[in-house]
């Protein structure tokens, strides 16, 4: 019941994990709250109720200051993983 | 672009609690671009007004960071700020680019033919209008009716602005054009005693046809001719006689006289030109008793624009009267190139057919005696008197 309620509460004001791909070039995360790995092959990302595996080669991360992320570099594989609620 | 405004600095950390110190830049909401971790070493780009806060955080966290600043230009302007030298040179740059802007730096007029710029510049100076004043204090519409006012030649007179120089357009007045007294009654003679080449006549009767040989004076186009009945008409007697004659010249020089010549020392001569401002960049007066001058203009220009700032120099040459003896090579040298002036000058109009020199020394002079065989008009207009 309360879950649903956050889930709701959530979405209402975009506090979801957002994610904008262009080609394999770039990729834009919104609402991104921990960064776990931030290596060149892989960054592992905490966004909301998701953690969000990126694995690529050359991959850049930049951080302009708006709560997101944008990893830049030649992205292959994206995994979203689902992880408890601290 | 950004960076170069902003500055960026490279910084490389390195230590046990790296993914802290990252997030603790992503939650102070720092911005840093670049990032990743390699070796343990995290390495990330930071705008330099970032660098104390980075630096605060890693040093709370136990980082080891090692910093880089790129060559940006805020980097280098900062590297500079006690350069007072460049700041005050920066101001009066700005400064001067204001005044130039705002004042007459040249004045161009257009459309003058038989006024001269002089007198169309000090009718404005009159007016208060010259290199140096300021554009806000121009009354266009006044001062291009005083303008016409002043100067009686000038019809219409128009100013505007292009850029930091006045372009001044003036229309002068068409005068009316004088009658021309050109067909008074009149003979044509030979001027010369020649054969006659070839005739064209325009007006007047022929006297004397091709092959003949006439003497100076010799009526050569009659300009009075009598019909049948005795009725006389006056013509302008007018028609181009082409006769071949001979003319000789004279040419001597002396051997020793008093020439002048240059002793080599020269003397330089400044003086700044500020608009119509002079400033003599030198002492004294010219010592030289007898002295060439030679007058040059160095203006100074900014992007190919011609400013009113310039050195204007006066380089001085002594020369001294000295008496010189010439070897005949050499005064033969001289009298040739007088030759050489006299056709150019007097024989321009006619055909050299061929010259014939002879040289006659004495021990003090020589003369060069030109014969010229020429072919050319030989026509000269005398009136006819007329109760």
């Amino acid at each position: 019941m309360f879950d649903k309620l956050t889930d709701k509460i959530n979405a209402a004001f975009f506090e979801e994990a957002g994610i904008h791909i262009a080609g394999n070039r770039e990729l834009i995360l919104e609402n991104c709250r921990r960064i776990e790995e931030c290596s060149d092959v892989l960054m592992s990302l905490a966004c909301g109720k998701l953690l969000i595996h990126i694995w690529g080669n050359d991959l850049r991360a930049f951080d302009y200051k708006t709560g997101g992320l944008v990893i830049r570099g030649k992205i292959s594989q994206i995994e979203l993983e689902e992880r408890s609620p601290r | 672009m950004k960076n170069q405004i902003r500055g960026c600095v490279k910084i490389n950390g390195t230590g046990k609690n790296l993914y802290s110190f990252i997030n603790a830049l992503h939650q102070r909401k720092i911005a840093i671009f670049r990032q990743y971790v390699k070796g343990g070493t995290l390495s990330a780009e930071i705008y330099h007004s970032s660098l104390a806060d980075v630096q605060e955080i890693a040093e709370d966290m136990g980082i080891s960071l090692t910093c880089y600043e790129y060559g940006t230009l805020s980097e280098q302007i900062r590297r500079r700020k006690g350069r007072f030298g460049l700041i005050l040179g920066l101001i009066l740059i700005l400064g001067a680019s204001l005044y130039f802007s705002s004042i007459i730096v040249a004045i161009e007029i257009e459309g003058n033919e038989t006024v001269s710029d002089g007198v169309i510049l000090s009718a404005l100076s009159e007016l208060g209008i010259e290199e140096g004043t300021n554009f806000g204090q121009i009354n266009y519409v006044w001062s291009e009716n005083q303008l016409r006012l002043m100067i009686d030649k000038i019809a219409w007179a128009g100013m505007h602005r292009t850029g930091n120089r006045l372009v001044v357009e003036v229309t002068e007045i068409v005068k009316k054009p004088d009658m021309l007294v050109e067909r008074i009654p009149c003979n044509v003679v030979a001027a010369h005693e020649a054969e006659i080449i070839s005739v064209l006549v325009r007006d007047g009767q022929l006297m004397h046809i091709v092959g003949d040989y006439v003497f100076p004076g010799d009526m050569l186009i009659n300009g009075m001719t009598t019909d049948h009945n005795g009725n006389i008409t006056l013509h302008h007697a007018m028609g181009e006689i082409i006769g071949r004659y001979s003319d000789t010249v004279e040419f001597s020089g002396a051997f020793t006289k008093e020439r002048m010549i240059s002793t080599g020392k020269t003397d330089k001569r400044r003086r700044l030109k500020l608009f119509s401002l002079e400033i003599p960049l030198y002492f004294g007066k010219n010592r030289y008793e007898y002295s060439d001058s030679k007058e040059y203009d160095n203006p100074l220009y900014l992007f190919s624009k011609k400013l009113p700032i310039s050195i204007e120099t006066t380089e001085y040459t002594e020369l001294s009267r000295t008496e010189s003896t010439l070897s005949a090579e050499e005064l033969k040298a001289e009298l040739i190139e007088k030759i050489y002036l006299y056709e150019k000058n007097f024989l321009s109009d006619c055909e050299i057919i061929s010259r014939d020199i002879k040289e006659t020394a004495t021990d003090e002079e020589l003369t060069l005696t030109v014969t010229y065989k020429l072919q050319g008009d030989i026509c000269e207009q005398r009136e006819i008197a007329i109760k």
